[in-house]
């Protein structure tokens, strides 16, 4: 009795580390955390939610700001880039790195992309191919999802008859512990960690692009998350 | 997690409900990735502003579940009733609009 209460409440915490990781991944999708420009990808720049737009150049002189990638268009990019006045003359400090990777000099303006734009392009520069490669791997992490699925329905089978067979021994406290973890854990699993993973999916196609081998990695990734806990 | 002898301890009607739940997770999940991203190049970003959007996604993400379990539940019935194609259409297409009342919802408010 002892050992499946340890081993439900090692599951427990499984749960709770997968659940930890994939909400630490969907934001992730959208902004990358960062402390320089080269470290974003495309056109982003690294802002710090920690600066002000007059602190921005201390963070190019060497210490070291954790932030996020953004477009240039977007609103915490803007509030950084709007104490510029962008003219014909103008240029920016050789120490902004923000200002210099925006600034458009042909343009004489500061780009105006923003995440979804970025977005938009992901999906729009999908061909067929990339399409199929969206519905093969819809199918396999369908077939993951109903296979948790199935394993969360067995877990409630063998907490049913753990129930009926206390009730017959007139013992209903005897199992109390592992019923209640295994009713949470099967609440976190169907309703919080599914969602979660469609979720992910869903987004990392949209915000990191759509490409064949992208969509593979990315389904490979959400699969072994989702796997993880029947390694225990 | 699963007990070893989970399968040996099920009697046939469960197994059947298991292969029915199982069906309907695969159609629900295999449906909802693409649908997802299709709805999400639909919907004006620009209009909406990126957090709406993402709660729109979320609400049709977090919805799968309970649908599919509706969904499942039909697939029940059909052993009795024999009226399967309609009783999966019919659940189809009232998550299809039960999906676009929520940005309409968001919309007129």
């Amino acid at each position: 009795m002892l050992t499946r209460v340890k081993f439900q409440s090692a599951s427990s915490v499984l749960i709770w580390l997968q659940l930890y990781v994939l909400v630490a991944v969907l934001p992730s999708t959208t902004s990358l955390g960062c402390v320089a420009n080269w470290q974003c990808p495309g056109e982003r720049v690294c802002i710090s939610s920690f600066l002000n737009s007059s602190d921005h150049s201390t963070a190019s002189n060497g210490t070291l700001h954790r932030g996020y990638c953004r477009q240039c268009g977007d609103i915490e990019a803007l509030a950084t880039l709007k104490r510029y006045r962008p003219n014909p003359d103008f240029t920016c400090r050789s120490d902004d790195c923000v200002c210099r990777a925006c600034y458009d000099d042909v343009a004489v303006a500061f780009l105006k992309t923003t995440t979804q734009d970025e977005f938009y392009a992901n999906v729009k520069a999908m061909r067929f191919k990339d399409w199929m490669t969206v519905v093969l791997t819809s199918g396999v992490i369908g077939l993951a999802v109903s296979s948790e699925i199935q394993e969360i329905t067995l877990c409630e089978l063998t907490r049913n008859r753990l129930i009926q067979e206390a009730q017959r021994r007139d013992d209903p406290s005897s199992n109390m512990v592992w019923i209640c973890l295994e009713h949470l854990n099967a609440f976190l699993r169907r309703f919080f960690l599914l969602p979660l993973i469609l979720m992910s999916a869903v987004s990392l196609v949209l915000f990191q692009g759509g490409d064949a081998m992208s969509i593979c990695f990315n389904s490979v990734a959400l699969i072994f998350l989702l796997e993880c806990d029947n390694l225990l | 997690m699963v007990h070893d002898e989970g399968w040996a301890e099920i009697d046939e009607m469960a197994a059947d409900f298991l292969v029915q739940t199982k069906f309907a997770y695969f159609v629900g999940v295999t449906s909802v990735i693409p649908l997802g991203i299709l709805m999400a190049d639909a919907i004006p970003i620009h209009l909406v502003g990126l957090m709406y959007f993402r709660l729109i996604l979320a609400c049709f993400i977090f919805a799968v579940v309970p649908m599919t379990e509706i969904f499942e539940t039909q697939l029940a019935m059909r052993i009795k009733t024999g009226k399967r194609y309609r009783m999966i259409l019919f659940v189809l297409i009232k998550t299809f609009f039960g999906k676009c009342l929520v940005p309409f919802s968001i919309f007129v408010s």
